[in-house]
């Protein structure tokens, strides 16, 4: 019963931390989410191929993500600040944003939420509890939740 | 003279009292009794004269009813001879005309001795007059007879012969009788004549003396009754004037209690009313001099120019100046410093204007040259017509206030210094603590996972030590974790800022006991929790007390047979010294004192997890409130922990470690 047309999309993870990218994506695969995964490793990337501008230059911006996993401590441009420009353009206002972090800060959570994140997960240091955690956010957000109405 | 004394003595006292009295009767009764005294005496006159002619007519009447008795008796005589001479004619003649005059004479005689009856009143008529009567009622008799007997003899003879002398003996005697009548009739007449004439006389004597006693003693006591009057007026009056004159006499001229003397009496008082007044607002008027002059602030008052019209004695002892240096010839610019004085250049045009002048600060320029900062307030006083007439201002010294300024502004200064860099160090941990947050835990979960995916994909080549070590490496790094999570939660703690407001605290409880058990039904905990427990406090901070306590209670009464937990609290008055009590592993008490510090445990972790982090946030929230934290226990007899929540708790707090 997977969505047919969050299932076409691809998830964006931003994620500067290459051992968090790799548990991420096994997280993902060992929950059997089958979605493209375009990875960022900074802020500007992350927004470069949302925009398709700088590396990502004349990507066909229409096809949005369906589900951006938006880590807040990133290179360059930091995660509220994406979080920000993502959801003051009109193509991707209504993205599904999880913010997946290390930081349990109040103020983390209260940027988060006041910038327009969908969700806040804070990463375990467990493992077995972060692949639970990444199977939570998949199945609600790729399969229990309805997408808001695509504007292509 | 030995008994005539006390009859003086009593005349001298009734004499006082009588002048007493006299004194005492009001003006308009004198003035009566003055006025009356004449006209009494002339009504007296008057009574005596109108008497003396009551008296002068009974004279009048007794000589008329004299006059009449004399007619009267001059009539009897008459008649009797008449009759005499009528009877003897008949005797002699025989013929009844003779006895024409006797029978007339007989009515004239009745007549006469009728009136005579009437008109004699007097003792010495009475004799002769009662003579006559019987005398003429003998001579009637005898005439009737002798008619009687000639009638019967008409002849001559001898019996008529001694009838014609047998009345003449009557006759003779009753001539004498009628004569001592009217002598005596006339000398009474005369006799009251002499006494009117002396009644006369007596009615104009007494006339002219009494007008004369009256006028004279009329205008002697109207004289004396005015010009006493007149005295003490003229005693009263010196006496108002003196009052006028702002003499305030003690004594006023004030005998008896007549208008006058009430008046003066009325003075007198006034004046000793007066003279208290004066007295009064002497020393009233000295108190407020003294006020004015010896008040801890300097007074003044200036006039349109800025020139002194009055000052107080402070000022001057702060400007070492005298009274007459300043009034009259200096203005207020001249005694203060150069900057002073223009501010009060600025100044002083605009309180002429808007008529008053609020804690302006001058700097007095005294004559040993040290200047004195003051704070100078003052009202415009104003005419009727609005216009400025002087001003009434009020000097602060301000010496100390502006050296407490001074030290206070250093002492900010100072605050603000050590508050920056108290913020400093606030950002900078919590800067650290952001990064900690985000970066210290990644490498754990670095560590973890690939332990984890190390274990997944190649447990199969790993035998059971290597895969025991794996265990243990994932051990390590979610201890590591917890460790985090707890210092970053101290941290919190460290930078929270405290919003108190009333907390209930038995719901508190309630609520992190049901956190605490919900997972783990298995155990039997007896939970006391005290009713309607209270505290003003941070909610979230007392939460996270709370189930660091009961946390901990609840942890280590996990081996206990019959595990009993206690939450309540101690009143001491007003404050509360709240409790947390388990009969757990309890602790040695000589380490109570380590209970509280960051990383400090008392059992291994095999024993009991934890990270030794909880109980040090537990004292920096009760710290945070201004409370105190201890604990009480024994190894294997369970643990107590105390806790106050407010300053004022813990002046009634019990001894403690802590």
């Amino acid at each position: 019963m997977i969505n047919a047309a969050a299932s076409d999309k691809a998830i964006l993870l931003v994620e500067d931390n290459p051992d968090d990218e790799a548990l991420t994506l096994r997280a993902l695969r060992r929950n059997n989410i089958a979605n493209a995964v375009v990875v960022a490793r900074d802020g500007a990337e992350a927004l470069d191929w949302l925009f398709g501008t700088g590396a990502y230059l004349g990507r066909d911006v229409t096809v949005s993500p369906a589900l951006v996993l938006l880590d807040l401590k990133l290179p360059k441009v930091d995660g509220l600040e994406v979080l920000r420009r993502l959801r003051a353009h009109p193509a991707t206002r209504l993205v599904p944003v999880v913010i997946l972090t290390t930081s349990r800060e109040e103020q983390d959570r209260l940027q988060g939420y006041a910038h327009g994140t969908n969700s806040y997960v804070q990463k375990p240091v467990d493992f077995g509890e972060f692949v639970e955690a990444v199977k939570q956010v998949g199945l609600y957000w790729l399969v229990l939740n309805e997408p808001p109405p695509s504007t292509n | 003279m030995m008994h005539r004394r006390p009859l003086r003595i009593r005349l001298r006292v009734s004499g006082a009292r009588v002048a007493r009295w006299w004194a005492d009767r009001p003006v308009a009764t004198k003035g009566l009794f003055v006025v009356a005294l004449p006209l009494v005496s002339l009504l007296g006159l008057l009574l005596c004269v109108a008497a003396l002619i009551l008296v002068e007519r009974r004279v009048d009447t007794a000589s008329t009813r004299m006059n009449a008795a004399a007619e009267a008796t001059e009539a009897l005589l008459v008649g009797l001879l008449n009759a005499e001479t009528g009877v003897r004619g008949y005797l002699l003649t025989g013929d009844p005309g003779f006895l024409q005059p006797y029978h007339l004479s007989a009515r004239v005689v009745s007549q006469s001795l009728t009136a005579l009856q009437i008109l004699v009143d007097d003792e010495a008529l009475a004799v002769p007059f009662g003579n006559v009567q019987r005398l003429v009622s003998a001579r009637q008799a005898q005439w009737a007879e002798q008619v009687e007997s000639r009638r019967d003899s008409p002849a001559w003879s001898a019996a008529i012969r001694q009838h014609l002398d047998e009345g003449r003996p009557i006759m003779d005697e009753l001539r004498l009788s009628l004569a001592d009548m009217r002598s005596l009739e006339s000398r009474r007449v005369s006799d009251l004549l002499a006494r009117r004439a002396q009644l006369r006389s007596l009615q104009w004597v007494l006339l002219l003396v009494g007008l004369f006693a009256g006028l004279a003693g009329g205008t002697a006591s109207a004289t004396l009754f005015l010009t006493g009057i007149a005295r003490r007026i003229k005693g009263l009056e010196a006496a108002a004037r003196d009052v006028e004159a702002g003499r305030l006499p003690a004594t006023t001229d004030a005998r008896g209690s007549d208008e006058i003397g009430r008046v003066a009496l009325a003075l007198r008082r006034a004046n000793r009313l007066l003279r208290r007044r004066e007295e009064a607002l002497r020393q009233s008027a000295a108190r407020v001099q003294d006020l004015y002059d010896r008040a801890p602030c300097g007074y003044h008052s200036l006039d349109a120019q800025g020139t002194f019209i009055e000052v107080n004695q402070t000022e001057l002892a702060w400007l070492g100046r005298s009274h007459d240096d300043l009034v009259g010839r200096l203005k207020f610019p001249d005694i203060l410093t150069p900057a002073s004085r223009a501010l009060f250049a600025e100044r002083f045009p605009r309180f002429l204007r808007e008529g008053h002048i609020d804690d302006v600060e001058f700097d007095l320029m005294p004559a040993n040259g040290v200047p004195r900062p003051v704070s100078l307030t003052a009202t415009a006083i104003r005419d009727a017509e609005g216009r400025y007439i002087a001003s009434r201002s009020t000097m602060f010294d301000i010496t100390e206030r502006r050296r407490a300024d001074e030290a206070r502004q250093v002492l900010s200064q100072r605050v603000a210094a050590a508050l920056a860099e108290q913020q400093a160090l606030n950002r900078e941990l919590e800067a650290f603590s952001y990064s900690v947050s985000h970066d210290l835990r990644a490498p754990l979960r670095s560590l973890d996972g690939f332990s984890q995916v190390l274990l997944e994909d190649y447990g199969d080549r790993l035998d059971d030590e290597g895969r025991h070590y794996l265990a243990r490496i994932r051990a390590g790094a979610q201890r590591l974790g917890m460790l985090i999570d707890d210092l970053l939660e101290l941290a919190r703690v460290t930078r929270a800022t405290l919003e108190p407001r009333p907390v209930d605290l038995t719901g508190l409880a309630r609520g992190v006991i049901d956190e605490l058990t919900a997972p783990n039904d298995s155990r039997r905990v007896d939970w006391i929790v005290a009713e309607h427990l209270h505290a003003n406090g941070d909610r979230v901070l007392l939460r996270m007390l709370l189930q660091n306590l009961l946390g901990n209670a609840w942890k280590f009464t996990a081996p206990a047979a019959n595990a009993r937990i206690e939450f309540g609290a101690q009143r001491h008055g007003d404050a509360q010294t709240f409790f947390v009590r388990d009969n757990g592993a309890g602790f040695d008490m000589q380490y109570a004192e380590k209970l509280f510090g960051v990383f400090q445990r008392l059992h291994t972790t095999q024993e009991f997890p934890g990270t030794g982090v909880g109980l040090a946030t537990v004292q920096r929230i009760v710290h945070k409130h201004g409370g105190k934290v201890w604990a009480e226990g024994a190894p294997g007899a369970g643990a107590t922990f105390w806790f106050t929540l407010s300053r004022d708790e813990t002046a009634h707090g019990q001894e403690h470690p802590s």
